[in-house]
C-alpha cells in the first residue's frame, strides 16, 4: 500500500529529501557508508513516512503527526552544550556514578564526556572522527547489524545520521562502571536529530548501558535514533533506555540487536517523555540458550502517544525470552504495545512469554495491545497474555481499609504496579535510578 | 516426544487424503455463461424471478467491486483468482419449484443421503436423535416434537429443499431460501439485508451481494422459541463454480434460535472459490445460536485443489441483552479466510466466539473473530483452538475493541494452539483497543506441542499412543465442542478424528 511521495509528498518529506540531496555527496557519505546512505534513503523514499496503512505503524501514523519537521540540527558551541548537559536532570542513586558519553544536538561531545575507568576494555570513537581518517575495523560493521530490518525509521537514520558513537567493549572484559548515553539538545528552536550509535560487545564481556533522551527546554524537537547492539557469545549486557524527551516533542527510537550462544540480554525501556514516542526493538536470538528479557514501563498523561514495539526472532534452538509490558496512561494519552514473536523453523525447546498490562486511569484515554505469535516449530513453549482495565477496587479498598487516602492509595498502586517491569532489568543500581524518575514523575502527574 | 519421527513419518505417508466426500453428482445442470458482468447479474436475477430494487442492488455492489482492490493482508498464499473464468450461476435443472420432497430430483436426494444429511423427516427422526428422547436443546419447548432439524439444502447456486416449512410456519417462523423470501417477504429482506454488512464491505462481501445466489432466509417473530434446530446443508457439485450464498436471519424481540451449517465439495483438481456472506440481527432479549461444521475439500496431498472458502459473518446484537454465539469447527478449504464477527450494540448484549480450527497437509487457515463493544454492560468471550499439522498454516486474527461509550465492557480470550510436526506453523495476530478505562479485557494465548506428562500418563495407564494424542486433542478442544448442538458435537469428534489421521503419533 506504499504511496509514491513523489507524487503526493508531505512537506517533511521533501524536506528529508532535500536533507539527504544537502548530504548525499558532503562529509560522511564516503566509500561503502555511502552506499548503504543511498541504498537506504531509496528504500525510505519508495515508502515515505510510514503511516497507519503500513501494518506496523497501524496505530501511529508518522504521516500524519509529523507534517512538517524542524530543521537539522546543527552542533552546539561548547557553552550552549555545557549549559544543555547541566540542565539536565540528575540521576538520583546511592554512588550511581555512571561513565558519561554526552551526545549534544545528535553529536558526540568527547571534552564534555567522562570515559575515566574505561580505559583497555571499552573503546569509544565518534562517527565524525571516524569518518575523518581513523581507521577502526569497527566502522566497516556499521549497518550490518541494522541489515535485514526493513524498517523506514530505521532506513531514514541510515541515510540520514551524521553522528554518535562506535563503542566496542574488549571480549572478556568486565566493566563495572555502568555507561551512560546522555541525549540533550542545546539551543533555542526546535530542531531534528538523528544519532546513530553501534555497540559491539565481545565474547563474554559483561557491561551496563544507560541510554538517556531527556529534555533540556520544552521544545517541540524531533528525533530519531537507532542503536545497533552486538551481543557476543557469552556476553552479559543490560541495557536500559531512559525516554524523557520534552512533551511536546517526537522520538522515534530503534534498536537492532543480535544475541549470541549463551549471551545474556536484559532490556528495559522507560517511557515519560514525548508527545509522540515509538521505541522499537529488533532482537534476533542468533546463538542458543540465550536468556534474554524486555521490559517496558510506560506512564504517560495528557495528549500522550507512546507506542512500544518489539519484534522477536527465535532463530535457534533452546532460547529463552522473557517480555514485559506495563503501561499506565491518564488523561487522553494512548499507549500502544506491539510485541512480536518470530520462532523459525527449527527453533525448537524455545521458550518465549509475553505479558501486557495496561492500567487505564481516565476516560478518555486509550491503550491497544497487539501481542502476535508466529511459530514454525513443534517442541516450544510460547505464550503470550495481555490484560487492560482500572485499578483494582479491592486492593484500593484495602490500603483505604488501613487508613490512606484514596489518591496516596491509587499512587501505590500505580507505582507498583511499574515498578514490577522496571525491577525486571535485574540491576539494582539501574533499577533504582530509573525508580526515582519514575516516582518524580508520577509526583507531578 | 519431541522426535516424534514416527509422526513425521506418518503425516508424510497418510496426509490429507482421507476426505470422504469427495465424489460428484452426476446431475444436469443449467449454468450461466462463465465470467461476470452486468448482464450475469441481470441473468441471476431474471433466474431467480427477482423485483427490480433487487437486482438495482446487485448491480450497485457490483459497480463497487469493480473498484475493490483483492485482500491481501491475511497470512494465505494462492495463485491470483481469475474471476472472469468462474461460473456464477448453476442449479441441478429438475429445481422448478419442488412442492415436496417427491418431486425432487431422486439423485440429488441420494447425495444428501450419503453425505449423511437425510431431507426425508421421517429419517431424521430416525438417523439423527432416538424418537422421545428430549434434547437438552429443546427442554423449553416441551410441547413440540423433540429431535428434528428442519434443513435447507443448497446445491451449488440454488436452494433444493427446505424442510419442515409449515410446521414452522405454525409457530411464525419463517425459514425458506433467500430467493423465495425475496420474492414472497421482501419487506423483511428490504429492512434488513445489507444492513449488518453493507455492500461496501470488503471485496469479497461485496462480490458476494452481486452475486449471490441463494441462501437461507430465518425470521423468528417476537416471543417465539424456535421449535427446532435449523439448518442449512451447502453443496458445492459443479466444476469451475464459485458458490455466492446469502444468508440473513433475524431474531425479533425475546426469541431464540439455533441454527447449524454444513458444507462439502467433490474432489477437484482445480481450487473452487466459496465466497458466502451471513447476517445475524437480534433483537431486545433475542438469542440467536450459529454453529458451522465446515468440511469442504482441503485439496490433496501436493495442496492441489480444494475450496477457497472466503467468509464474511457477522451479527448484530442490536437489541439490549441480546446475545449471539458463533461456534465453528473449521477441518476443510484448501484456505480458509473468516471472521464471524459480533457487533455488540445493545446495552447489556453479548457475543460469542467458540472456535476449533484445524489444519492439515497444506491447507491454510486464517480465522479468528472481531467482537465490537458499542454498547453499554456489553460482554464477549472467545475461545479459540488451532490445531496445525502437516505443511498447513493455522493464523488466529482477532479484534477486541471497546469504543468510548461501551462503559464496563468485558472480554475473556483465550486462543491457544497445538502444533503437530515440525512444518506446520500456527500465528495469532490479536488486535486488542480499549477506548474506555472501565472496559476489563484479558486475553491469554498459548503454542506448545503435545505435553509429554500427559502423554506419558496416559501412557503408563496403558493407552496407546494414538489413542492418547486423540484424548488429549480432544480435551485441548473440549471448551468449543461443547458449545455444539449435540447432532454436532457427535460429527465435529468424528471430523476431529479424520483430520487428524495419521498426523498424530
Amino acid at each position: 500500500m506504499a504511496q509514491s511521495p513523489e507524487i503526493n509528498r508531505t512537506p517533511a518529506e521533501a524536506a528529508l529529501a532535500d536533507w539527504f540531496a544537502a548530504t548525499e555527496s558532503g562529509r560522511t557519505g564516503e566509500g561503502p557508508i555511502g552506499e548503504m546512505r543511498a541504498e537506504a534513503f531509496d528504500r525510505f523514499r519508495g515508502q515515505g513516512l510510514p503511516h497507519r496503512r503500513v501494518e506496523a505503524y497501524k496505530y501511529t501514523d508518522l504521516r500524519a503527526t509529523l507534517r512538517t519537521l524542524p530543521a537539522a540540527a546543527e552542533p552546539a558551541s561548547r557553552e550552549a552544550a555545557e549549559a544543555a548537559l547541566a540542565a539536565a536532570p540528575v540521576l538520583s542513586g546511592e554512588g550511581f556514578a555512571p561513565a558519561r558519553i554526552a551526545i549534544v544536538n545528535g553529536r558526540f561531545v568527547p571534552e564534555l564526556s567522562d570515559l575515566d575507568g574505561l580505559d583497555g576494555a571499552v573503546s569509544v570513537h565518534g562517527f565524525s572522527e571516524m569518518f575523518a581518517g581513523s581507521a577502526d575495523p569497527a566502522l566497516a560493521r556499521v549497518g550490518s547489524l541494522a541489515a535485514g530490518v526493513d524498517d523506514p525509521m530505521l532506513a531514514l537514520n541510515t541515510a540520514l545520521f551524521d553522528d554518535g558513537v562506535v563503542i566496542s567493549v574488549t571480549a572478556g572484559a568486565t566493566v563495572a562502571r555502568a555507561i551512560e548515553l546522555l541525549h540533550v539538545v542545546a539551543g533555542d528552536a526546535a530542531v531534528t536529530t538523528m544519532p546513530r550509535h553501534a555497540v559491539f560487545v565481545g565474547e563474554g564481556a559483561t557491561v551496563r548501558f544507560l541510554e538517556r533522551h531527556e529534555a533540556t527546554s520544552d521544545l517541540a524537537h524531533t528525533t530519531n535514533a537507532a542503536i545497533e547492539l552486538e551481543v557476543a557469545a557469552n556476553a552479559s549486557v543490560t541495557w536500559a533506555k531512559l525516554q524523557a524527551e520534552p512533551l511536546a516533542a517526537t522520538h522515534v527510537g530503534t534498536m537492532t540487536t543480535t544475541i549470541g550462544t549463551e549471551a545474556r540480554f536484559a532490556h528495559l525501556t522507560m517511557t515519560l517523555g514525548a508527545k509522540l514516542a515509538r521505541s522499537q526493538i529488533f532482537a534476533r536470538v542468533e546463538g542458543e540458550f540465550v536468556e534474554a528479557s524486555f521490559d517496558a514501563a510506560t506512564f504517560i498523561k495528557g495528549e500522550q502517544h507512546a507506542d512500544n514495539t518489539l519484534v522477536i526472532d527465535h532463530k535457534v534452538p533452546n532460547g529463552v525470552s522473557q517480555e514485559r509490558f506495563r503501561s499506565v496512561v491518564d488523561d487522553r494519552a494512548q499507549a500502544v504495545v506491539q510485541g512480536r514473536i518470530n520462532v523459525w523453523p527449527h527453533a525448537q525447546k524455545t521458550d518465549a512469554r509475553m505479558m501486557s498490562n495496561a492500567l487505564l486511569l481516565s476516560e478518555g484515554c486509550e491503550a491497544v495491545n497487539k501481542p502476535e505469535l508466529e511459530i514454525f516449530a513443534d517442541d516450544v513453549q510460547c505464550a503470550h497474555g495481555a490484560t487492560s482495565g482500572q485499578i483494582d477496587e479491592q486492593a484500593l479498598f484495602y490500603l483505604r481499609s488501613r487508613g490512606i487516602p484514596r489518591r496516596q492509595a491509587e499512587r501505590l498502586l500505580i507505582e507498583s504496579f511499574l515498578i514490577g517491569a522496571v525491577e525486571g532489568i535485574g540491576d539494582e543500581e539501574i533499577s533504582d535510578a530509573l525508580s526515582g524518575r519514575m516516582r518524580s514523575a508520577l509526583d507531578l502527574g | 516426544m519431541p522426535a516424534v519421527q514416527e509422526t513425521i513419518d506418518q503425516v508424510q505417508s497418510i496426509d490429507i487424503d482421507k476426505y470422504k466426500y469427495g465424489f460428484v453428482t452426476d446431475i444436469e445442470s443449467d449454468k450461466a455463461p462463465k465470467g461476470l458482468d452486468e448482464s450475469i447479474i441481470a441473468f441471476i436475477s431474471q433466474k431467480k424471478a427477482e423485483p427490480d430494487w433487487m437486482l438495482q442492488w446487485r448491480l450497485e455492489a457490483y459497480k463497487r467491486w469493480q473498484t475493490l482492490e483483492e485482500p491481501t493482508w491475511a497470512r494465505v498464499n494462492y495463485p491470483k483468482i481469475d474471476f472472469q473464468d468462474l461460473y456464477y450461476y448453476a442449479a441441478p435443472k429438475s429445481t422448478d419449484g419442488p412442492k415436496s420432497l417427491d418431486e425432487v430430483d431422486p439423485e440429488l436426494l441420494r447425495t444428501y443421503e450419503k453425505l449423511g444429511i437425510p431431507l426425508k423427516e421421517q429419517e431424521i427422526l430416525a438417523g439423527v436423535r432416538k424418537q422421545g428422547e428430549a434434547s437438552t436443546l429443546d427442554e423449553d419447548s416441551l410441547n413440540a416434537p423433540s429431535g428434528r432439524v428442519a434443513v435447507d439444502a443448497v446445491f451449488d447456486s440454488v436452494s433444493v429443499v427446505t424442510t419442515f416449512k409449515e410446521e414452522l410456519a405454525k409457530a411464525g417462523v419463517i425459514f425458506c431460501s433467500i430467493s423465495e423470501a425475496i420474492r414472497e417477504h421482501p419487506e423483511l429482506v428490504q429492512k434488513y439485508l445489507g444492513s449488518v454488512v453493507p455492500i461496501t464491505d470488503n471485496f469479497y462481501a461485496t462480490l458476494n451481494s452481486a452475486v449471490f445466489t441463494d441462501g437461507s432466509f430465518v425470521y423468528v417473530p417476537p416471543g417465539v422459541r424456535c421449535p427446532m434446530e435449523l439448518s442449512t446443508y451447502f453443496r458445492i457439485n459443479e466444476q469451475n463454480t464459485g458458490q455466492f450464498e446469502r444468508t440473513l436471519i433475524i431474531a425479533d424481540k425475546g426469541s431464540y434460535v439455533s441454527y447449524l451449517e454444513g458444507c462439502t465439495a467433490p474432489q477437484r483438481d482445480e481450487n473452487q472459490l466459496h465466497a458466502a456472506v451471513v447476517e445475524l440481527i437480534a433483537m431486545d432479549d433475542a438469542e440467536i445460536k450459529y454453529s458451522t461444521v465446515q468440511n469442504w475439500y482441503p485439496g490433496d496431498v501436493d495442496g492441489k485443489g480444494g475450496i477457497y472458502n472466503f467468509v464474511t459473518k457477522r451479527g448484530d446484537c442490536r437489541g439490549a441483552n441480546s446475545k449471539i454465539s458463533w461456534t465453528q469447527v473449521e477441518t476443510g478449504s484448501a484456505i480458509t479466510w473468516k471472521y464471524p464477527s459480533c457487533i455488540l450494540r445493545g446495552d447489556n448484549s453479548r457475543g460469542e466466539f467458540y472456535s476449533i480450527a484445524i489444519s492439515n497437509g497444506h491447507q491454510q487457515i486464517d480465522s479468528g473473530t472481531k467482537m465490537i463493544h458499542l454498547g453499554r454492560n456489553t460482554s464477549s468471550r472467545i475461545i479459540s483452538k488451532g490445531i496445525a499439522a502437516g505443511k498447513s498454516e493455522n493464523t488466529y486474527r482477532g479484534l477486541v475493541q471497546a469504543n468510548r461509550r461501551a462503559a464496563n465492557a468485558r472480554n475473556f480470550t483465550q486462543c491457544d494452539s497445538l502444533l503437530i510436526g515440525d512444518q506446520c506453523g500456527a500465528h495469532t495476530v490479536p488486535y486488542i483497543e480499549a477506548k474506555t478505562p472501565s472496559a476489563k479485557f484479558e486475553h491469554e494465548a498459548t503454542t506448545s506441542k503435545i505435553s509429554d506428562d500427559q502423554l506419558f500418563y496416559c501412557r503408563s495407564r496403558g493407552i496407546g499412543e494414538e489413542e492418547a494424542v486423540a484424548l488429549i486433542v480432544n480435551g485441548f478442544v473440549k471448551d468449543v465442542i461443547q458449545q455444539l448442538p449435540m447432532e454436532f458435537a457427535v460429527e465435529a469428534q468424528k471430523l476431529i478424528g479424520v483430520s487428524l489421521e495419521g498426523s498424530v503419533g
